[in-house]
């Protein structure tokens, strides 16, 4: 500790303004930190609704092989797994859907399965009920073309191939035909 | 510092612009006859730069997850279609509008900032040294030629003590 | 019990930091050394403390008791011991209890050192400090991550660690280490706040504090390459730095630090950088913090993070609080830190430092602002932006060249005023190292600019390095391998294995699937090769246990075989890889398997990924090396005698001074 004393008492302010400026900036930061948000969820944009459906081009792996437009029904699009839990909680309300639609005809509800095997899409089926048609995710290219990421995911098209409305996680029938309902008002 | 009078510049300098010259030669064949690389290297190069749209950090070249698998088959399929680097990329960005998920911020608007600030920064840091340095110039400390005399009177004195002398006792 | 005696251990960890704190106030305002002195009574007391709390969480994994909350939610009974060991600190509020033990046993480490000047107003001044972040550590353990709550139903079972954090060894040492590092930091930054209030801020309390920097520093690096290490055996991608908001974390105060160990050379030779020293001590420190206000609360997504808690805000403040300090003192005294000296050339030791600094101020400058950069594009511009890997890689290249070539030069360089005969005479030989090293690498077939230009500046840096060691080594035999710079310079050894290894791997992978069949058919051979090396399936292994399930594919690398598997633990539905890494000094065979072996016997097929990456095994050799290093450092090279001046040379026959207390030589030990 020999030489503590000798320092030159010589002003400087310009330490003095540095340390200020960056005390100034780290305060900022603090600031922004408390004001950010919790890392969240995207914002629902999605690149197909408003837009002409994507293509369907996937190999059948339940029923007929099938393609947007070739319908004049509204046409419920979902995407889901069998090693998915929220799709299995969800599968009841589809098979609702799918039975609702089929009485009139209005709602046709076609699944496309998400990075699965064949096998265990028809023991699913078979175990669940349900009758529509299922469709492969031809290797991942479906499931992009649409914006999905994450299953259970279900879009709403309209007879004219317009994708009208995009549904993150389980659906409910009642929402969905409220929905399509309200829409079909809409547009008459 | 010891380098004797005798000894020309040009025979100081010989070793040195040896060494560049290898030096130069050796990186313009290691640049220059690099091969184009191959498909599977172009579709890693581009994976590396997307995020997995299901994940939250991770770049598609090292996820498993399906999401992943489906952009390294879709990134694969386009560059055999003769797509650019760039289409496939926008071409997957576009596909999730909700996410950002190029790993690369791109260098126009507000995401500029975060290529140009480090920039501005060593520009400031450095452009502050150097005024630094020159406030520190003061005329006072010059050696003068008498100086530099008695500095070689001095050493004529003494025996050459070799290259390293002063570091390595430091 | 458990809860009882942990939650007994911090109140005692927070009182005895309390009654510190007042107990130190009393003594500096009255200026009692009786009271000063008092400060190492409640620095083991805190100790105390936090040694019950530590032994009563073990005890309660060990013993299985899942009334605490903290062991059902990361303890299961089929844990392994070693894992269940570690549990400690696998999730939040355990990580807390290990670093308030630390930082416990760093204070009662300071106390006992310097137990003869407790009285000291400095040295009190730095253990007030020092008492208050124990206080902080503890009151955080009293509050939002409270280690000991309990659980009215207590479960039969938990769902055991993380599955990822419990298939490697490595595990257990990677966040000790880390931990060391970190904590280490508290104590010159204690220093530094005590030099700054008491005003003297002379050399004195820099020389006292150079070792503990320089062993926070030493475990900093380890810990981070065993976490490198951990991800590359582990992960299965053959990556092993993700720029990963929790690896920058850990990485930032590394880069402050280490621009600390530079810089603090030319305040000790030449009395300057006060301020920046000064305030690079105090950054590491709020760094360390506000990274683990930015991994810890959940305000930016990592593959690390742990799950988000009431801790936030309370880290937040601390980070504010020790910023505002900071400041405001360096305000307050910055009249008093103007350095007297001058430096005389930038082509000068000191000029070398100044530069390195700069370079790694950047450095810092730019992993934080990728870091957090997301946070602030959504705060200011209401977008989302993702800064990933290739921003990072891209702007951290040029500055990983930069300081290479900083390291092939500055060792070379005398203080004060190099001339350009000086640079031409001790450079020529570490430039044709580096001549060589390029050459070789080209005509090994190493292509591409950046990492060609990589393997050259690392050569000529190792020239540098290996020209000081055998310079000193043939003047001292042995002991020219101790001291500063000596030491320093295997470090830098260190560190120039893991940028060619660096280089090399990332620019030089290669990433191949395949299918393998035990009988081959179309589209699925029993041998594949990549990259020169053989890799052929052998068979399928069941290796399952009461704790997880595990079904491995036998492959032989080079006649050698491997058994990368596939675990399944019961808890949750995920499986985790488990791959093998097949280590040579030339290169590394990562082998994955990407789903679960099928079939039996001649029928068996399995998908595996095999990555071929050159040097690997170089980054962790390095990192042992920079440990090694800088032990080396740690001990005392040979000293100039006190009455020497600092930067001439004395006469050649002047016998070495015997290593003496270092307090005596203040301002002229050695480098």
């Amino acid at each position: 500790m020999s030489d503590d004393a000798v320092v030159e008492p010589r002003r400087s302010n310009a330490v003095r303004w540095t340390a200020l400026g960056v005390g100034a900036v780290m305060v900022l930061l603090v600031v922004l930190l408390i004001v950010s948000k919790q890392a969240d969820e995207g914002s629902g944009a999605s690149a197909v609704v408003g837009k002409q459906a994507p293509a369907l081009a996937g190999d059948a792996l339940i029923g007929q092989p099938f393609d947007v437009g070739t319908n004049d029904r509204w046409l419920v699009v979902n995407f889901f797994a069998t090693w998915c839990a929220p799709c299995v909680q969800e599968h009841p309300e589809l098979r609702k859907l799918a039975e609702d639609g089929a009485k009139d005809g209005s709602i046709q509800v076609v699944s496309v399965a998400y990075d699965d095997e064949a096998s265990e899409v028809e023991d699913f089926f078979r175990e669940r009920g349900g009758d529509w048609t299922v469709l492969d995710s031809d290797d991942g290219r479906t499931a992009l073309d649409w914006g999905v990421a994450k299953v259970p995911e279900s879009f709403v098209v309209a007879p004219n191939g317009l994708v009208v409305e995009r549904l993150q996680g389980g659906v409910r029938a009642r929402e969905v035909e409220d929905l399509i309902a309200a829409s079909t008002e809409q547009g008459s | 510092m010891s380098a004797s009078p005798s000894r020309s510049a040009v025979a100081r300098w010989a070793p040195w612009v040896a060494l560049l010259l290898v030096v130069v030669v050796a990186l313009a064949v290691g640049t220059l006859a690099q091969d184009d690389p191959t498909d599977a290297e172009r579709a890693q190069s581009i994976a590396e730069t997307i995020r997995c749209p299901s994940c939250k950090s991770q770049a598609v070249a090292s996820s498993d997850t399906p999401s992943s698998k489906a952009v390294r088959q879709l990134i694969a399929d386009r560059i055999e279609a003769g797509d650019t680097d760039e289409e496939i990329r926008d071409y997957v960005a576009s596909r999730f509008p909700d996410q950002d998920l190029l790993l690369d911020p791109s260098g126009s608007g507000f995401s500029a900032l975060v290529w140009a600030l480090p920039a501005m920064f060593v520009v400031a840091a450095v452009a502050g040294l150097a005024i630094r340095f020159a406030g520190y110039r003061t005329p006072g400390l010059a050696a003068t030629d008498a100086d530099r005399r008695l500095v070689e009177e001095a050493m004529d004195d003494e025996p050459d003590r070799g290259e390293d002398g002063p570091e390595d006792r430091a | 019990m458990n809860a009882a005696l942990g939650t007994g251990g911090v109140v005692l960890g927070v009182v005895g930091s309390i009654g510190a704190i007042i107990t130190l106030a009393m003594g500096l305002r009255g200026d009692r050394p009786d009271l000063l002195r008092m400060s190492r009574t409640y620095a083991y007391m805190v100790l105390g403390g936090a040694l019950v709390a530590f032994a009563a969480m073990e005890r309660a994994l060990i013993t299985r008791d899942f009334s605490l909350q903290y062991v059902a939610e990361n303890g299961s009974r089929a844990t392994p011991a070693l894992y269940n060991v570690a549990t400690l600190w696998a999730a939040l509020e355990g990580s807390i209890l290990l670093w308030a033990l630390v930082l416990s046993g760093y204070t009662v480490a300071v106390a006992l050192k310097f137990r003869r000047r407790l009285s000291d107003h400095l040295v009190a001044w730095a253990m007030l400090t020092m008492f208050v972040v124990t206080l902080f550590f503890f009151a955080l353990m009293l509050g939002p991550a409270n280690p000991f709550r309990t659980l009215a139903n207590v479960p039969a079972d938990g769902p055991g660690p993380n599955p990822l954090l419990q298939n490697h060894p490595l595990m257990a040492f990677h966040p000790p280490m880390l931990y060391l590092g970190y904590v280490g930091f508290t104590v010159p930054f204690a220093f530094a706040i005590a030099a700054l209030v008491t005003g003297r801020l002379g050399e004195g309390w820099l020389v006292e504090t150079r070792r503990w920097t320089l062993f926070a520093w030493a475990f900093l690096t380890v810990g981070i390459i065993l976490g490198a290490w951990w991800s590359h055996e582990v992960l299965g991608w053959g990556g092993y730095w993700a720029w990963d908001p929790v690896e920058n974390a850990s990485f930032l105060p590394w880069l402050t630090g280490t621009a600390f160990i530079h810089s603090v050379m030319v305040q000790e030779r030449r009395g300057m950088l006060r301020v920046w020293n000064l305030s690079l001590l105090c950054a590491t420190f709020a760094l360390t913090i506000l990274g683990t206000f930015l991994t810890r609360s959940g305000v930016l997504d990592s593959v690390h993070a742990f799950s988000d808690s009431g801790i936030g805000p309370m880290l937040l403040g601390f980070f504010a609080l020790i910023v505002v300090v900071t400041v405001g003192l360096v305000a307050w005294r910055g009249d008093r830190l103007r350095s007297p000296a001058r430096i005389d050339s930038p082509a000068s030791r000191e000029g070398a430092f100044l530069l390195n600094n700069i370079v790694f101020a950047a450095f810092a400058f730019v992993v934080l602002l990728g870091t957090v950069f997301p946070l602030i594009a959504e705060a200011l511009d209401d977008d989302r932006v993702t800064v990933g890997v290739p921003y990072f890689e891209r702007m951290t290249m040029p500055i990983g060249l930069v300081l290479l070539f900083l390291m092939a030069i500055a060792p070379v360089l005398p203080w004060r005023k190099a001339s350009a005969e000086t640079l031409q005479t001790r450079l020529l030989w570490p430039g044709w190292v580096g001549a060589g090293v390029l050459v070789f690498a080209v005509a090994a077939g190493a292509r591409g600019l950046a990492p060609l230009l990589a393997f050259f500046l690392a050569g000529f840096a190792a020239g540098s390095a290996l020209r000081q060691l055998v310079l000193a080594t043939r003047r001292q035999g042995a002991r020219g391998l101790l001291g500063r710079t000596n030491g320093g310079m295997i470090v830098h050894l260190g560190v120039i294995m893991i940028a060619v290894a660096f280089a090399a791997s990332n620019a030089y992978q290669v990433e191949r699937e395949a299918r393998l069949c035990i009988t081959p058919e179309a589209g699925c051979p029993t041998t594949v090769t990549v990259s020169g090396h053989e890799i052929t399936f052998v068979g399928i292994v069941d290796n399952s246990t009461a704790a997880r399930a595990e079904l491995g594919a036998e492959l032989a690398v080079d006649g050698k075989v491997f058994a990368p598997a596939i675990q399944q633990f019961p808890n949750g539905s995920q499986q985790i890889g488990k791959p093998s890494v097949k280590n040579t000094p030339r290169d590394s065979v990562l082998l994955a398997l990407l789903d679960l072996p099928q079939g039996s016997g001649p029928e068996a097929s399995v998908r595996v990924r095999v990555i071929v990456q050159p040097l690997i095994v170089w980054l962790w050799i390095g990192g042992a090396v920079m440990g090694i290093g800088s032990i080396l450092a740690a001990f005392p090279g040979r000293r100039r005698k006190p009455t020497d001046p600092t930067s001439a040379p004395a006469a050649l026959d002047a016998p070495p001074a015997a290593p003496g207390d270092e307090r005596d030589l203040v301002g002229v030990g050695d480098r």
